[in-house]
């Protein structure tokens, strides 16, 4: 930034990006994983990580879309034993401007694939915090709050003009996530029976809903069926049963009569089931009727 | 004689107010006690002791007061020797592995300082607070995390200081020879004189304490078990093995007070009668690979179900993360309405462990108690615990009363089984005395007669 330059954030600039171009283009893989395998990295800690990173390079843009996705996946179980020394990291990498050995993460035993979701959540959100800058520092030029320097105005308006493809369906996002936390009811309180009666697996059936819950979507799902729907579980020999719907939802002993199926398995798939690993453990577990 | 306590630790460690040191968790009748003394060294402990040896004055030491047996109330008044200032980690040593510590020394101290100062090697930790005293906890022969391996704790140490009631300072084991504290072999073993003894033999102000490698790869698994035979073979057979680091297992009532029940606790016909822990170590992946898959043989053998990483479990219900890492918090006991807690723990030989703990929860239960025990295999399998909990009201005198009642029938039904109380309590060594040899009975008179013949040292023990 050109120190006689009012404008106070770090813009888009081919010195500023480069570093991280470079680094998304390294770890591509690392990228699809922090969107699509939350054993690699929990969605909740993603976003946690790119608010830090925001909160350090101050675009107010990626804070809408990411408080916004923040809010909508809620307060849940953190999977990440890290996720402190992970903010640490992400925001290290954001003061110094170029992404940062992660050595400090390999310490704490974080494994290698969520690292590599780590780095390039970094970086992707460190190139999004600079464009977004841009957009705020081309306005600041065209409101005359800095110098309006021609030659920098149009590199400007060539980075803003580039990410406007995907600026908007981001913002779209944002705002589609926003509306679905708004008009999605509020977290119920899990009714169970007295807390000594409930079985062991009523008790961590009412541990873990609230984590799904927390999920906005999930809530105007499933909380927002105008009728009751129960469900059987049943962990080694264990059972409960789930009820949810008209704004409520409760867990029991036992499989009630009127349960549609019963999902049944081992512990250990139902466990990271009920701690939100969902794709990889259905396939552990089986679905009968009752 | 307040004055003359107050010369030698300061006026600020003498304090009249001692009524906290009354009473503890147990249902343990109240103490009595005239002043509280919180020497800041082995010197000023020999200076009281040699002052209270003058006066006659009973002395009861004392560091956090969490052996639930009331093993530190004071009985005969006189001074509450309160040990928690003497807190240095004095040495470790990282060749011939132990450490060097103080009575004040706590599990949550010393588990830290070896993390930053010698991160290879590893204490073992027990089912209590980190603030607790590990000297305390290895004197009094407690259970730890490795005494599967290892063995009760009187059997870590190496050696100790002590100050006798009379004054005198004493040393055993190697560092009562030599500079290093690596063993109680090959000398005549008097460290003996101070574990289990509670304090009647003297003051310990410095033990060397072993420590072990910390293998680099661990994982920790529960599994669920419907039976109590099945709780049984597993255990057993994983002891047998010599493979695991530690094995042990609680009962129902537990995994439901981790989930904040208190009272009126019921199981449901489908629920696991216990939940049983194992800590599985190696030097490298594929040794602690081998160790899983040989424990996931030997549970399936014994017909226990549901295994799976503790891991899977914390992620889910966070509370289940006080039984992941030792020491820990123990405040799903000891929140328990009225804050009572008491237990009858023993060893004893495998073989009986089954019948006992099947009477042991059942006088529970008639008594109107949850069948809470916890129980593990230790040295090898060489013998077992059995250790039967109740929480109640303190405030409830009729609970309070059941609750003496069942805990003074355990101790007699754990001694039927060839169980030995361990950290008992004054009722508990009654019953063991009555049992003893009575060759045993004399030794042990002659022994304290020798080294306390005015019966000073935390009297009403033994």
């Amino acid at each position: 930034m050109d120190s006689r330059d009012p404008f106070p954030r770090r813009t888009a600039t081919p010195v500023s990006l480069a570093p991280w171009v470079l680094e998304i283009g390294k770890r591509l893989p690392g990228l699809l994983s922090s969107y699509t395998r939350p054993n690699v990295l929990d969605p909740r800690t993603r976003e946690r990580v790119i608010l830090a990173v925001t909160e350090v390079n101050g675009c107010r843009y990626c804070a809408w879309i990411h408080g916004n996705w923040a809010d909508f996946l809620g307060d849940g179980i953190s999977r990440l034993d890290a996720e402190e020394a992970v903010l640490t990291y992400a925001r290290a990498c954001a003061d110094a401007g170029k992404p940062l050995d992660p050595a400090p993460l390999l310490e704490r035993g974080l494994p290698a694939a969520s690292v590599q979701a780590v780095r390039a959540t970094v970086a992707q959100i460190e190139v999004s915090n600079l464009v977004g800058n841009t957009v705020d520092g081309l306005i600041a030029r065209l409101t005359r709050k800095r110098p309006l320097d021609p030659l920098g105005a149009l590199q400007e308006l060539a980075v803003v003009g580039a990410a406007v493809p995907l600026a908007i369906p981001m913002l779209a996002v944002g705002a589609a996530l926003k509306a679905v936390e708004r008009i999605g009811p509020p977290m119920p309180q899990v009714g169970m029976p007295p807390k000594g009666e409930a079985n062991l697996l009523v008790h961590l059936l009412a541990s873990a809903i609230p984590t799904y819950l927390a999920n906005a979507a999930i809530r105007l799902a499933i909380l927002g069926l105008p009728f009751e729907v129960a469900v059987g579980l049943k962990a080694g020999r264990t059972t409960a049963t789930v009820r949810v719907g008209r704004s409520a939802v409760s867990v029991e002993n036992g499989i009630a009569h009127d349960a549609l199926a019963v999902v049944e398995g081992e512990v250990e798939p139902l466990l990271k089931l009920a701690s939100g690993s969902v794709v990889g453990e259905l396939r552990k577990l089986r679905v009968r009727p009752t | 004689m307040i004055d003359a306590l107050r010369a030698i630790v300061g006026a600020d460690h003498v304090d009249g107010v001692v009524d906290k040191y009354l009473t503890d968790i147990t249902e343990q009748p109240s103490g009595r006690a005239d002043v509280v003394v919180r020497p800041g060294n082995a010197d000023e402990v020999e200076a009281v002791m040699r002052l209270a040896a003058a006066e006659g004055v009973p002395v009861t030491p004392i560091v956090a007061g969490y052996n639930v047996a009331g093993i530190a109330i004071p009985r005969n008044g006189g001074i509450v020797l309160d040990l928690t200032r003497m807190d240095r980690i004095l040495d470790v040593d990282r060749d011939a592995m132990y450490v060097l510590v103080e009575p004040g020394v706590t599990f949550g101290q010393l588990k830290e300082h070896l993390e930053r100062e010698a991160p290879e090697l590893v204490y073992t930790y027990p089912f209590a607070p980190p603030f607790t005293s590990v000297m305390a906890n290895a004197l009094l022969d407690g259970l730890n995390n490795l005494s599967l391996r290892h063995g009760a704790m009187g059997q870590w140490i190496n050696g100790v200081e002590a100050v006798l009631p009379d004054g005198t300072v004493v040393r055993t084991g190697s560092g009562a020879v030599v500079k290093s504290w690596f063993g109680r072999a090959p000398l005549p073993d008097l460290t003996g004189l101070f574990v289990s003894t509670q304090g009647t033999t003297g003051v310990v102000t410095k033990a060397a304490l072993q420590l072990q490698p910390k293998p680099p790869f661990r994982a920790r698994w529960f599994a669920f078990a419907y039976e109590l035979t099945a709780a049984y073979r597993a255990m057993f057979a994983l002891a047998q093995t010599g493979s695991f680091d530690d094995v042990g297992l609680m009962t129902w009532p537990a995994a439901k007070m981790l989930f904040g029940a208190t009272r009126g606790l019921v199981r449901a016909d489908d629920e696991p009668l216990a939940f049983i822990f194992i800590d599985i170590t190696g030097a490298s992946a594929a040794e602690l690979d081998a160790r899983l898959e040989l424990a996931r043989d030997q549970l399936h053998g014994a017909g226990v179900e549901s295994i799976f990483p503790v891991e899977a479990l914390v992620e889910v219900v966070p509370q289940y993360a006080k039984l992941a890492e030792l020491p820990t918090t123990l405040d799903f006991l000891l929140d328990f309405p009225g804050g009572g807690l008491t237990w009858i723990g023993s060893y004893g030989p495998s073989n009986q462990w089954l019948a006992g703990a099947e009477k042991g929860l059942g006088l529970l239960e008639e008594h109107g108690f949850p069948p809470f025990l916890v129980a593990r295999p230790m040295q090898g399998g060489h013998y077992f615990v059995l250790r039967f909990v109740a929480c109640f009201d303190k405030g409830d005198a009729d609970e309070v009363a059941r609750v003496r009642s069942v805990m003074g029938q355990l101790a007699d039904l754990v001694l039927d089984h060839d169980y030995v109380p361990y950290k008992a309590s004054a009722a508990a060594a009654s019953r063991i005395l009555a049992r003893a040899h009575p060759g045993f009975v004399d030794l042990l008179g002659r022994v304290r007669g020798l080294l306390d013949p005015d019966g000073r040292m935390n009297p009403g023990r033994w």
